[in-house]
Formats: structure tokens, sequence, C-alpha cells
């Protein structure tokens, strides 16, 4: 605002120079390019634009004197009227023209607050530094203009600006005639203005009032002392306390910085909860909740009361129970291995199954025999007695016996069963391992023995690998469903060879499908089709065999005998509660 | 006494342990398993060094610059990079062998099933020569099981129910599931008892 008044007084400054020298000019010339200038540099210009214009009479100028003042007159607003007129008649302008501020209680004080060299201080926006600078570049740029008084009545503003009078680099159209100190002076402190002002501006602005100072127009209130206490230290003019330098940390991630901000004790260091409240119960509420927890015992009947009662005597009558069971199942085992069998034993018609798993290894005899011993000694009551009735069987047929097992266990089960063997030892990797050993077996199929000489990483000698070019048949042993679905998966569409199972009862409905399908030539199943396969291809059984099976037989008719009584007991026991 | 005499009192001792279990869960069953998985663990490590491992690194050491030797760097490195794996910042590099080995896995095995249990198994059901009414039966059994694992419903009166129309179906499905597992748990049985016998006739035997 400062600079735009300031550039404003220098544009009333500057009509006010000009109106003085304009008088002396006739009225073509003041709306000519050039502006009136001292010297006789300006004259010289002055001169030739009037030598370029053609010759006119006196008389021509004289009407059109009158013209020109005639239409001023009526359409020219009255401050353009001032310019042609005489001082005289600008005298009685003066008085006649109400001043543009006639009464300084009219103007808004944020109007007469903002006057040039009333910095408040204190703001921290502004300093005086600031303005000093900034009045100091606006000195130059006015070059002696004729300020307002109220320009000129800063008082706070130091005294190092420059003057501008004097200044080399002033034009001289700029300077005053009167070559008053206020010219060089852009504030003008104590300065006065020139007496040959007759412009109707400087009137005009020293007729406004004078400006005040923010002490003087602002009220003065008493501040409570907290209002004081925030007030900034440029206007209390204290200095800020240095704060002290925290140490930098040595310890801890933020290691060698300093001011790290301490951690809250409230985080740092756990408090302990205070007491808690003790909740104050009533005797209504009270028997609101003895009536609520019958009611709800009511509604759940007695089983509820019985468990909370009876919970601990239970849990030794189930433990007695299973004693109790695996005492009479024992007694059963031990009957059927060691009485004299109670059971009938008559021939058993075989099954299907086992026909032509008994057939597959009739018709495999002399051809190498692929056996899989997929079964680690848990299994090995199960699965080894019909192990070895393959095994005798195959020996007899003269087949050469290929050993092989996923189970590391299962290749020590091998080395039991014949000395007579080709072993392949462990075959790992799970199904990748089984599909390398399929496509090894396609390849030697396929008379292409040349490219199958390792399997996994051991070399294969000629022996075993014309044995694996010939094998005629695959019997796997096996009581795990991924071991027989992988053989029958990876395996057994790799060659034309078949495949017989020999698997755990457990794994009996699993391995079903897979005979149903044809994927399978024969399966034997457990031990009650371990025994029909000794009976076809020893004409009896074992004893052994007999005996285990006499043993389950005996189990099953207990165990059925339990479940049955269990569960008459449960509906009978249900009656009764029920109140049937 | 002999060794097979102590192996045999061992093996007694042992198995009376892991019998131990029909009382509760005790610290002599729990020991009984230890020793069980123990030995189980360690003999295995020994067979794949003994006859994976070894002849690997006898051929290598036979033929270093064979074309074959060379190639079993590719898994060396392999396997090197799987033991980074127990390195906290350096398990990132064992990543890629997990992966090769969890990628062929699968695909083995995927292409395996296609081809070796599904489409054989669904030829079987719908040849000419099996009787019509075990494709059908099994074909709606079939359906209804996997019926029975389908939570797709609306939430009505606060509780989710199944539409209408699959209530029944997956009544029909839990039924051939109940059947089912009744066969599996009655064949486990008949094994569990065939392997009770076989080892009480043994230690008696033996003892004897």
């Amino acid at each position: 605002v400062q600079e735009s008044d300031v550039q404003g007084s220098d544009v009333q400054g500057s009509f006010v120079e000009e109106t003085a020298e304009k008088e002396a000019l006739p009225e073509s010339d003041l709306f000519a390019a050039d502006w009136p200038e001292e010297g006789g540099e300006d004259e010289a210009s002055e001169e030739e634009p009037s030598a370029i214009e053609p010759e006119t009479t006196a008389s021509d100028w004289g009407e059109i004197d009158s013209i020109l003042s005639h239409a001023l007159q009526e359409e020219m607003p009255d401050w353009l009227d001032e310019f042609g007129q005489p001082m005289a008649d600008k005298a009685e302008l003066r008085e006649e023209e109400t001043p543009l501020i006639s009464d300084e209680e009219s103007l808004p004080d944020w109007i007469a607050q903002m006057k040039p060299g009333t910095v408040h201080t204190g703001s921290g926006i502004s300093s005086l530094a600031d303005a000093t600078e900034t009045l100091g570049d606006l000195s130059s740029d006015l070059g002696g203009a004729d300020l307002p008084d109220w320009l000129q009545d800063a008082d706070d503003l130091p005294g190092d600006i420059l003057p501008l009078e004097g200044s080399p680099d002033l034009p001289e159209w700029l300077k005053s005639d009167s070559g008053a100190t206020t010219d060089g002076d852009l504030m003008g402190r104590d300065s006065q203005p020139p007496l040959d002002a007759s412009s109707e501006w400087t009137a005009v602005l020293q007729e406004l009032p004078k400006a005040m100072s923010a002490k003087e127009s602002l009220s003065s209130v008493e501040l409570p002392e907290w209002i004081q206490a925030l007030k900034p230290r440029e206007l209390s003019g204290e200095e800020a306390e240095p704060e002290p330098e925290k140490p930098a940390l040595e310890v801890g991630p933020l290691t060698g910085i300093r001011d790290v901000v301490d951690i809250e004790p409230a985080i740092a260091h756990p408090h302990e909860n205070g007491k808690r409240r003790s909740f104050v119960i009533t005797n209504e509420q009270k028997s609101q909740a003895t009536l609520l927890k019958q009611l709800a015992l009511a509604e759940r009947g007695a089983v509820g009361a019985v468990a909370d009662d009876i919970a601990a005597p239970q849990a030794a009558l189930s433990a007695w129970t299973r004693i109790i069971l695996v005492v009479l199942l024992l007694a059963a085992i031990a009957a059927g291995l060691f009485l004299p069998n109670l059971l009938p034993h008559a021939p058993i018609t075989p099954s299907p199954r086992v026909e032509q798993a008994y057939s597959a290894v009739e018709d495999a005899a002399g051809l190498p025999v692929l056996l899989a011993i997929e079964y680690t000694p848990a299994l090995a009551g199960e699965l080894d007695i019909l192990a070895e009735t393959l095994t005798n069987q195959l020996t007899a047929n003269g087949s050469p016996i290929i050993t092989v097992s996923q189970y590391a266990a299962g290749t020590a089960v091998a080395q039991t069963l014949t000395d007579n063997q080709i072993s392949l030892g462990l075959i790992p990797g799970d199904t990748i391992g089984l599909r390398q050993l399929g496509d090894c077996l396609a390849k030697e199929a396929a008379d292409d023995s040349s490219v199958c000489n390792t399997i996994v990483s051991r070399d294969l000698d000629s022996s075993t690998q014309q044995a694996l070019a010939d094998v005629g048949l695959i019997i796997v042993l096996t009581g795990e469903r991924n071991s027989l679905v992988g053989w029958l998966e990876q395996v057994g569409r790799s060659n034309g060879a078949p495949i017989v199972a020999g698997v755990a009862q457990s794994l009996g409905p699993t391995a079903a499908p897979y005979f149903a399908s044809s994927q399978l030539q024969g399966m034997i199943v457990g031990m009650p089709d371990t025994a029909v396969y000794q009976q076809m291809a020893q004409s009896q059984p074992t004893d052994s065999v007999i005996k285990q099976l006499s043993a389950q037989t005996l189990a099953q008719l207990l165990a059925a005998a339990v479940l049955l009584a269990g569960g008459l007991g449960y509906g009978v026991s249900g009656l009764f509660k029920r109140g049937v | 006494m002999d060794g097979e005499l102590i192996g045999l009192l061992i093996g007694l001792v042992l198995t009376l342990f892991i019998y131990s279990y029909v009382i509760g869960d005790n610290p002599l069953y729990r020991l009984a398993v230890h020793m069980l998985v123990g030995v189980s663990a360690a003999y295995a490590a020994v067979v794949v060094i003994r006859q994976v491992v070894m002849p690997a690194v006898d051929q290598i050491r036979q033929n270093p610059t064979d074309q074959a030797s060379l190639l079993w760097l590719v898994p060396f490195i392999f396997v090197l990079l799987l033991l980074l794996k127990r390195v906290p910042t350096l398990a990132w590099l064992g990543n890629n062998s997990v992966a090769f080995l969890v990628g062929v896995g699968a695909a083995t095995a995927l292409l395996g099933a296609l081809t070796g249990t599904l489409w054989p198994q669904v030829m079987a059901a719908s040849s000419p020569n099996a009787p019509q009414y075990q494709g059908i039966l099994i074909a709606v059994l079939t359906v209804a099981t996997l019926f029975v694992f389908q939570f797709t419903g609306r939430v009505k009166d606060g509780q989710w129910k199944r539409p209408f129309w699959q209530q029944g179906v997956a009544q029909i499905g839990r039924a051939a599931l109940m059947i089912a597992f009744g066969a599996l748990f009655a064949a486990l049985f008949n094994t569990s008892l065939i392997l009770l016998s076989s080892r009480f006739s043994y230690f008696v035997t033996q003892l004897q």
C-alpha cells in the first residue's frame, strides 16, 4: 500500500509540476506527445514538432482557441479544466471544490492508519529494515516528487534514506521549479511543501488528516497476564534463551543424534493399574441371578446337572472301560491263536480278484517280475506272509525277482525276503521317482535299452538292464493309498506289464475301483485273501495264517457283540430317561 | 543272554510302552514314539546317503569332466540353496529349489491323477460291460457327496440355510459318506486286529 501511495503521489507530483508549465503553452500543445520540460534541450525538442506543423494565422488560433475552451468547459471534467485556466481561476476553483476528503471523521480508521511510515513494530511480518530498503529503492524512482503532508509526517523511518535532491539519475523534468528541499526527501521529514505548490493535488493532500501512529489510533487495553505471556519476543525485546543442547545419544538405534525426544515415561515404564472398582451387588440382583440359573438348568434338563456332578468319575469309568475292552480283546486273540480251531474250516472259493492275481503270477513264469515292497515293518505282520508266499511262488516258477521300494525301511524288508533277487534299492522322489522308473521301463519295452543306463543315480549293469527290459509282471505290496495310486498312475501306463496288488485289508475299499476298471490285473486283500491265495498256490494255507484268521474272527465277533450290547444299552437307557 | 534275546526283550518293552496308550497319554508312550520316529528318520537318512548321494559322488569323482558328471552340478547347487533355508537372511535363495520341487511334483501328480485315475474311472463307470444301475448309482452318489461340501445358501432368521432342493441331495451325500467311512473304519479295524494278533503271537512264540 505504501508503495502504491508513493507511486500515486509520484503521479500527482508530476501532474503538479507539469500543470505549472503547461500554462505557458498553447492549448494545442497540451496533447502533444512530449510533456513540457525545462532546459534548452527540451525546448529544442519542443520546437521541432511546432516546426513541422503547418503555419496558421493568429486569427485562426484565436478561433480554435475559443472553440476548444468552450468544448473543454462543457465536456471535460473539472480536473482537466484546471490545466488551461490561470492561477487565479485555479485558486477560485480550489475554494469552490470540496476537498476530496472533507472531514477527517468520515475517513475510516483503517485507511487513516494505512500511511507509510506507520509500520507497526512487533508484527514480525515486515521489519523496518525491509521497509527501509523498499523505500530506499523507491527514492530514485520518485525523483523528487512533491509529497503530501501525511507522507512527510513519518518520523519512524531512519534517516539513512538517500535524499533525492542531487541524485545524478534524477531527470530534469522531475525536479521541482522551486528547488525545494522536499524534492530530495522521499518522506520529507520536517520538510515543507514548495512555496509555489499551486497544484490542486497538493492542496487536497494537505487537507488530509495527519496519520496517527498505531499507539494513538488504538485504545489502550490492559491485557491479562496470560496473553502477555504469549507476546512474541520481537515485541517484548527479549532475547530467546538459548536452549541447552542435549548430548548425542550413545546407545540405541539413534546413536549420534542430538535433541532426541525422550520417551514418555508412561510408555517406557509400565505402570500398574490401580485398584479395580469393586462392584456392589445388591440382594435383589443376587436373587435374580439365582432364579435365572435355575431356569437355565430346568431348560437343559438333568443332563447339565449330571455332567457337572459326575465329570471326574466319568473319566475314570471311560478308562476302566477301555482296559476291560482291551483285556477281552486280548483274550479273544489268545483264544484264536492258542486254542484249537473253534471255527469250521472248509476250502474257500476264491474270489475273482484272487484268481486273476494267481493267473497273472503264473503267466509271468520265467519272466522277470518287479516286486515293489511299499510297506514298513509296522505292516509286516499282515503283508510279510503274502510277500513270502509270492516270492516262493515266483522262485518256483523261475521268475527273477527285481525288488524296489520307496521306503528306506522297505529296502530292509525286501532284503529279508529272499537272497535270489536283483535289488534296485531306494527310489526317492515319490511320484517323480516313479515317473522316472516308468519312463525307464517304457524305454526298455521299446527296445531302447541304451537310454536307461541309470536309475536315480545308480548305474545299471547289463543284467539289470536286461531284466528291466523283460519285465513281465509288476507286483505292488503296500498298505498306503498314496503308494498304490502312485504306482498305478505313474508306472501302470508306461509299459504293457500287468500290475497285481497285495494290499492290507484297510486298503481294500480304496483299491477295489482300480480292479473294477482293469487297471489292476489282480488283487489280494488282507489275511483272508492271503489264506485263499495260499490255498491256491500251496493247496492249503499255513498254520500261522489259519491261527491268525481265527484270532481275527473271534476278535471281530467280540467287537460286534460289544457294539450290539452298547447300542442296545444306550437305546434302553435313552428310553428310560425320556420317561417311556 | 544273546543279542537276539536282548533285542526281543527291548522290542517287547517298547511294544508294551506303545500299548500303554490304552490307559491314556503317558511318558512311556511318548518315549516309545520318540524312539520310533528317531530311529526311522536316522535309518532313512543313512539309506539315502548310501544309495542316492554316494553313487553320484563316486561318479563325479571317477569322471569329473564327463557330461553326466557335470550335470550333477545342477542338483547339487539346488541342494545347497535349499540348505540355506536354515539361514534367515539367505532363506530367499532356497525359494527356487522349493519352487522346482513343488512345481514338478504337482505337475507330475496332476497329470497322473487325470490320466491314471479320473479318466479310467469315468470310462469304466460308463462302460457298456458294467451294470447300468452301478454307473448311475455311482454318478448320483458322487454328485450328492459333492453337494455335502457346497456351502452356498441364504441367511434366514439368523441361520444359514441351504436351498430346499439342495438339502435333500446333501442328505443323500451325507449318507453315502457315512457308509464309506464306516467301511473304511471296519477295514482298518480288521488290519489292526491282524497286527495285534501277529505281534502277540510273535512275542509268545519267541519267548517260549
